[in-house]
């Protein structure tokens, strides 16, 4: 099925919305659906294949480093645009950006676009924290998560695990009183078990972990984060020319975090031409 | 900021700083303030009266808004990092960068030249701040001069002013208004989302403020434009680039600008970094 710009799915109910705000996360069924999960296990499955090597390698001379546990518990992959587009078409998931816009806002961008994998009979490959300071908004979360599951999971695959409501604590979480052998004490978590092409949104300021993953499969995800236009993304670093190339409508311009339609004209860079359609919604803008 | 001021700051939004100015030097600040405003000032009346002027704080007819002067002057990159401002300012952001620096003129006899508003979405935090200003005055503030008037306690409320209920005949009218004077070199550190406006300046006297302002280092200041050399050049400490948005000291490196070499302690505290 093609992407396109066109809505013509819904947001959150009001139901999802209430659950959302009470306990932080959603679930959302089969939301891999108008990309499909076979082209993003596909795509999952290629990457894997190219950065194997050079993790194994890693892993061997203890040179890992990166985020979401990179190392001998998981490998981190992030994707190559000039070779397969994906994970761009997946960010633009017409399923999921109602909800992406109702919670963070219509100022949307995507941040990271990953690939991870957390490896049959490995150690939980992270501890319990949060991602962000506990910043709030009447209406909007300031960063939110989609994974979408590759696979089926259950409860022994290491899945990811929240505890459900913590984004309104002040505080982060009892990381050292809950770590090792008693990860998986913490009270009230809670397991993500859901089927292959599901996806879970959740607000980054809940406490969360991964756990160990004592099954004989591997658990794959597909990772996203969404801030709002207003947080910095590339810095000095140019938009790759492939991801300039595939956002060829404003709000795509606006979801790769390079000219805003919501938000300032200030916030656009200036080392990528405007579609003609966008200048005329940045010129119309006071700042 | 002392246990006052942090209450008053909670509380009400504000706080009010005595001579403020003084760690910079207020004749310092004068001069090249009127030194800018006598290269800018030709082309604003051009625009003016050509309907083509744009841009923040009322800039138009009734003001002159400078941009970017901290780009032009380093006296006020030195403002920007002024020792009596920039303790208080790391209490109420955490990790800031200064995000700009801005002079300001109303002039006598003009209209307000905005309306009620808050500068940023109510985005709140149970230590810090998502954005404070800083306006200095450059001289003597009387309640005629078009001061910058704000309604204590509303950086709290969800929701923004009514700002098309009090506005030109009424926008004086606000309940629980107040308009901020002081003296020269004073200034006052505030919270954006606390509703505020400027009002017109019935007296003879030009309103001459510098504003600065301050956010997270999180939030987007450079983008694609590489920080100016006289901004690059004044910031020699880690510290120095941190507060000018380029390579943080704490936190993440991801953010930081990778067209500016870092400097050599700075690299070491890099290398120590997880992300």
């Amino acid at each position: 099925m093609a992407v396109t710009d066109v809505a013509v799915y819904p947001p959150p109910t009001a139901e999802e919305r209430a659950f959302y705000d009470a306990h932080g996360y959603l679930i959302i069924p089969n939301a891999v659906e108008p990309i499909g999960i076979d082209r993003l296990r596909s795509g999952f499955e290629m990457r894997e294949r190219e950065l194997k090597p050079d993790w194994e390698k890693s892993v061997r001379e203890g040179t890992f480093k990166g985020g979401y546990g990179n190392g001998p518990d998981a490998h981190t992959m992030s994707p190559d645009f000039d070779t397969d587009t994906t994970l761009l078409d997946i960010a633009n998931n017409p399923r999921i950006l109602p909800y992406v816009e109702n919670i963070t806002g219509s100022d949307y961008q995507v941040m990271e676009m990953l690939y991870h994998n957390h490896h049959a009979g490995a150690k939980a490959h992270t501890g319990w924290h949060r991602d962000w300071p506990p910043w709030s908004h009447p209406q909007f979360t300031l960063k939110i998560k989609v994974f979408y599951f590759l696979d089926d999971q259950d409860e022994t695959m290491g899945c990811f695990s929240l505890v459900p409501g913590t984004h309104k604590n002040p505080e982060g979480p009892p990381k050292n009183t809950y770590k090792g052998e008693t990860l998986e004490h913490m009270p009230h978590m809670k397991k993500m078990a859901f089927k292959a092409g599901d996806a879970i949104l959740w607000d980054v300021v809940c406490w969360h972990t991964g756990c160990a993953n004592t099954s004989p499969r591997d658990r794959r995800l597909a990772i996203f984060g969404y801030m709002p236009f207003f947080v910095k993304k590339y810095g000095a670093r140019a938009p790759q020319q492939s991801v300039v190339d595939w956002a060829d409508t404003p709000m795509k311009r606006q979801l790769m975090g390079i000219h805003c339609v919501h938000g300032r004209r200030g916030w656009d860079r200036t080392d990528v031409p405007y579609l003609p359609e966008h200048e005329e919604i940045a010129m119309a803008k006071k700042l | 900021m002392t246990s006052e001021q942090r209450k008053q700051m909670d509380e009400e939004g504000y706080v009010l700083l005595e001579n403020a100015i003084e760690p910079v030097g207020l004749n310092r600040v004068r001069e090249a303030y009127e030194r800018i405003q006598s290269q800018t000032e030709a082309k604003w009346r051009e625009d003016v009266v050509l309907g083509a002027a744009k841009g923040g704080y009322g800039h138009g007819p009734n003001a002159h808004t400078m941009s970017r002067v901290d780009e032009m002057d380093t006296v006020f990159l030195d403002l920007s990092a002024n020792p009596v401002v920039l303790p208080l300012v790391e209490d109420i952001i955490g990790q800031p960068q200064s995000m700009s620096v801005t002079a300001h003129c109303h002039h006598a006899g003009t209209r307000a030249h905005t309306n009620w508003h808050r500068d940023w979405p109510p985005w709140t935090h149970h230590t810090w701040i998502i954005k404070a200003k800083i306006f200095y005055f450059l001289d003597d503030q009387t309640e005629d001069m078009g001061c910058f008037s704000i309604v204590p306690g509303t950086h709290i409320l969800p929701d923004g002013p009514p700002k098309d209920r009090y506005r030109d005949e009424s926008l004086e009218d606000m309940p629980g208004m107040k308009r901020i004077t002081g003296k020269a070199g004073d200034a006052i550190l505030w919270n954006v989302l606390m509703w505020h406006t400027g009002t017109a300046n019935t007296s003879s006297k030009d309103r001459r403020i510098v504003i600065g302002s301050y956010q997270p280092f999180w939030v987007k200041k450079w983008v694609s434009r590489t920080p100016p050399p006289l901004v690059v050049a004044w910031a020699d400490t880690p510290r120095k680039r941190e507060l000018q948005g380029i390579h943080a000291v704490e936190g993440r490196a991801s953010y930081d600008r990778t067209d500016v070499p870092y400097l050599p302690e700075h690299e070491e505290l890099v290398k120590l970094k997880k992300f």
